[in-house]
């Protein structure tokens, strides 16, 4: 998937995997390509920044912790942003219907209404 | 041509980011984790510690894409505290300024009457600044949570509410002193209290231009 393309949805992205709990920035990396089966194609680095603004934003909190004999940057979802990630669940649902009844064939839509 | 490593890829990026000191290593730091991390990934898929470290910095994305993605973060942080710093120092100012007026501490010796008025209006004048400028940057304060107006605008503005602030409440105390016959030799023999005031209100006010110069220089990277 090309990183335009993955770009005007990274916070919902990144959200999404700390949804199940807290993970350092790596951590998230890992989980984005393991959940999206190595399809999504960004450079790494960009996430970072996404956390640090998405942490500005009281969406994620983030603090230093040890985790695996490390000191490293972990992130939390807030409730702020578990409503973030719902509202952007509800968008996206919504835009990928209205997409994909126009970008259906015409042919197969007659199909399907027969 | 050597491959690059992590250690230079940060030392690069620190150069290209400017911004609030606490912050900025923080995400350095955070910076050099990451790709550690990918480069021991690497490692354990087989490749070389140079090699691992290479393509970690390849996938990574280049320095200046980071740094341009860093610095705007950088830039709306810095406004931020800057313009909180101007909201909740400058009311402090004058609001100590006042108590001890209030406490009746001595400036020593009461000057005339014609003297005391003009020292009352430029007092008005330089409370009235310090807190219009303190109005001003609560307001910036209150946009930099606002995402639609450029964060690169209200640093810039924060900056300058902070130098022209300080610059302003500050002409206007050395006015006063001067017109007291309050100069800078004279002050040493005024009581120790007011000798604090003046030194802590100077310290504040040299803090707001250090202030100012750094918010505007993180604006303008």
């Amino acid at each position: 998937m090309r990183p335009d393309s993955v770009r005007g949805h990274l916070d919902g992205l990144i959200l999404s995997v700390l949804e199940a709990g807290p993970l350092h920035g790596y951590a998230i990396i890992e989980a984005l390509q393991a959940r999206s089966g190595g399809a999504l194609d960004l450079p790494t680095g960009t996430v970072y920044p996404a956390l640090r603004r998405l942490e500005r934003a009281t969406m994620l909190s983030g603090s230093w912790n040890t985790v695996g004999g490390r000191e490293r940057r972990t992130y939390t979802l807030t409730r702020a942003g578990r409503h973030a990630l719902a509202r952007q669940r509800d968008e996206w649902t919504e835009f990928a219907a209205v997409v994909e009844a126009v970008l259906r064939p015409r042919g197969a839509a007659a199909a399907g209404a027969l | 041509m050597t491959a690059p490593t992590v250690d230079a890829y940060v030392a690069e990026l620190a150069h290209a980011v400017h911004g609030p000191g606490r912050v900025r290593r923080s995400i350095l730091r955070e910076v050099h984790d990451g790709l550690t991390d990918a480069a021991e990934a690497h490692e354990s898929g087989g490749l070389t510690p140079a090699a691992a470290q290479a393509q970690a910095v390849a996938e990574f994305g280049t320095v200046d894409e980071l740094a341009e993605l860093y610095q705007a973060e950088l830039t709306v942080r810095r406004g931020r505290a800057t313009a909180l710093f101007v909201a909740l120092v400058f009311p402090g100012m004058v609001l100590g300024w006042a108590l001890m007026w209030r406490a009746g501490v001595s400036w020593g010796p009461v000057p005339d009457d014609e003297v005391l008025h003009t020292m009352r209006s430029l007092s008005d004048i330089l409370d009235s600044t310090a807190l219009a400028a303190a109005g001003l940057a609560a307001v910036l304060f209150g946009l930099t949570f606002v995402r639609a107006i450029p964060a690169r605008l209200i640093t810039v503005a924060s900056g300058a509410v902070a130098g022209v602030g300080s610059l302003t409440t500050g002409g206007i105390s050395f006015w006063m002193n001067v017109i007291g016959g309050k100069a800078a030799g004279v002050a040493l023999a005024m009581p120790g209290p007011a000798i604090a005031a003046y030194s802590v209100s100077l310290a504040v006010l040299v803090a707001s231009l250090v202030v100012s110069g750094r918010t505007l220089r993180t604006a303008t990277a």
